[in-house]
């Protein structure tokens, strides 16, 4: 190999190093964890997707609902506080013959927060960890931590186990 | 009687002539078909004569191998100094090596301790004037041994300090050391030592410390800003690395390279508040692969030699 050919791969190598330095694109997960509830049905154990669910965090600015009525779905991400320990979410039932007050049920989580740094590209997010988890038992059946250490990932962390119909 | 030898003789005419007629018409059934099918033909078995004994012999005449065991059958031999077998031919008397036998060594051009060199990593610097959040600088002693192997040592400084725009934390690691341990393998290694073309590895190892501060973090839904701080964490990581690279001769002893590395996590310390974006010696957390630019020094170690090295000439030639 002559100067010249060294030289040249020496240029070339330089290009693809400079451009293997530039940084790899975006955040993809997100910045801070959040727990994502699944419903299950406490026959079956098996996912199921609920309508006519109005969920809302308790002391949220505005009362404003998580999911609204009009939505079906078998899961929801519930944020919680970090500038608190505990944070509960209202759940009511908007079918007919359940739309009452009294029929509302309240899932609380227990936590330690940590702040979490991400990546470069995410920055600095929240990372929980879930001490303990209670509900009151109208509908629903009961309730599982199957992750206590919410993260970014996307994965089931609470399972709601409502009664329902056979 | 007489009558009788006759009419023989007339039906032994009749009988030779049937034959000859006979023949004939064998002999045109020999000949190709109209349609040029070949007629069949008697299998004849080959006759071994003086040519067809001999063949084989004088196909392999020329064969080395076959020259050599020959030579070998009417040798003696003897081992020399360097334990190599030496035939001496009993009729000719001449000398020689049967090449067929030797395993061909590549012989070291360059003595065992050729040179060694010290050189300055400008890569980090460079690429700080480009705007590069991280970096300080690296150092490298490295022996050349026979032009092939060289053993190298790294140790360098590294700090970062990154406020990446739109992102809602400043990093900052304060200056720490790192130092790296491996060798490079010159595929030049009988040619120009000016020039090489080289291929490494090296463990690379540093002890450091990071910390986040200007931390902003919006909770969308409760409507809530938060400003935690993430303290000073101390760690550790150690990494390999597979370098591919180039050096070249400047002018006298000064020379000029550039490797680029792929390099990997074996280990390091987590903490609670996550991995390091920054390690020192390694680079950015989450890039595979990065470079440097080295302006080297290099001593020749030709005053350590006793005696002036003479190229040796080749002994494994077949005679």
């Amino acid at each position: 190999m002559g100067k010249k050919g060294l030289i040249s791969a020496s240029v070339a190598a330089l290009a693809v190093l400079l451009c293997g330095a530039c940084s790899s694109g975006g955040c993809i997960d997100g910045r801070s964890g959040v727990p994502k509830v699944e419903f299950r049905s406490s026959a079956t154990g098996a996912a199921i997707r609920l309508d006519s669910l109005r969920i809302s965090g308790v002391g949220a600015p505005g009362d404003s609902a998580i999911i609204g009525v009009a939505t079906s779905t078998s899961f929801v991400n519930l944020p919680l506080k970090s500038d608190s320990h505990l944070t509960a979410w209202c759940i009511s039932y908007k079918q007919k013959a359940l739309d009452y007050p009294q029929l509302n049920d309240t899932l609380t989580f227990e936590y330690d927060t940590t702040p979490y740094f991400v990546s470069d590209d995410c920055g600095v997010g929240f990372r929980y960890y879930i001490n303990n988890l209670s509900c009151t038992r109208h509908l629903i059946d009961s309730v599982e931590l199957v992750e206590p250490l919410v993260t970014t990932v996307d994965q089931v962390y609470v399972a709601l186990y409502f009664r329902t119909q056979e | 009687m007489w009558r009788y030898i006759s009419a023989l003789r007339s039906r032994l005419s009749v009988v030779l002539l049937l034959a000859l007629v006979a023949g004939i018409m064998a002999l045109q059934a020999e000949e190709p078909q109209p349609d040029g099918s070949a007629a069949p033909r008697r299998r004849i078995s080959p006759v071994n004569n003086a040519a067809t004994t001999t063949q084989h012999i004088n196909e392999l005449a020329g064969d080395t191998a076959v020259i050599n065991a020959a030579r070998r059958a009417r040798s003696i031999h003897y081992h020399d100094d360097n334990g190599r077998t030496v035939y001496v031919d009993t009729i000719t008397g001449d000398e020689w090596i049967d090449s067929a036998a030797v395993i061909p060594v590549v012989k070291m051009k360059y003595p065992l301790l050729q040179s060694a060199s010290i050189g300055v990593d400008i890569w980090d610097p460079v690429m700080r004037i480009f705007g590069q959040k991280y970096g300080l600088i690296g150092f490298q002693a490295q022996v050349n041994l026979h032009n092939r192997y060289l053993p190298a040592f790294e140790i360098g400084l590294g700090q970062a300090k990154n406020t990446p725009a739109g992102m809602n934390f400043s990093y900052t690691s304060p200056v720490s050391v790192w130092f790296k341990i491996g060798a490079d393998y010159n595929f030049l290694y009988n040619s120009n030592p000016d020039y090489m073309l080289t291929v490494g590895a090296r463990y690379g190892f540093s002890p450091f410390s990071y910390s986040l501060s200007d931390i902003t973090i919006d909770q969308g839904y409760w409507q809530e800003t938060q400003h935690p701080q993430i303290p000073s964490q101390r760690v550790t990581a150690g990494w390999y690395e597979i370098s591919f690279g180039l050096r070249v001769k400047l002018w006298g002893p000064i020379s000029t390279g550039w490797r680029f590395h792929y390099h990997g996590i074996l280990h390091q310390s987590h903490t609670r508040y996550g991995d390091p974006w920054y390690i020192p010696g390694y680079g950015a957390f989450g890039r595979s692969i990065t470079g440097s630019f080295s302006i080297t020094y290099t001593l020749p170690l030709n005053f350590l030699r006793r005696t002036p090295v003479v190229e040796e000439q080749t002994t494994t030639e077949a005679q």
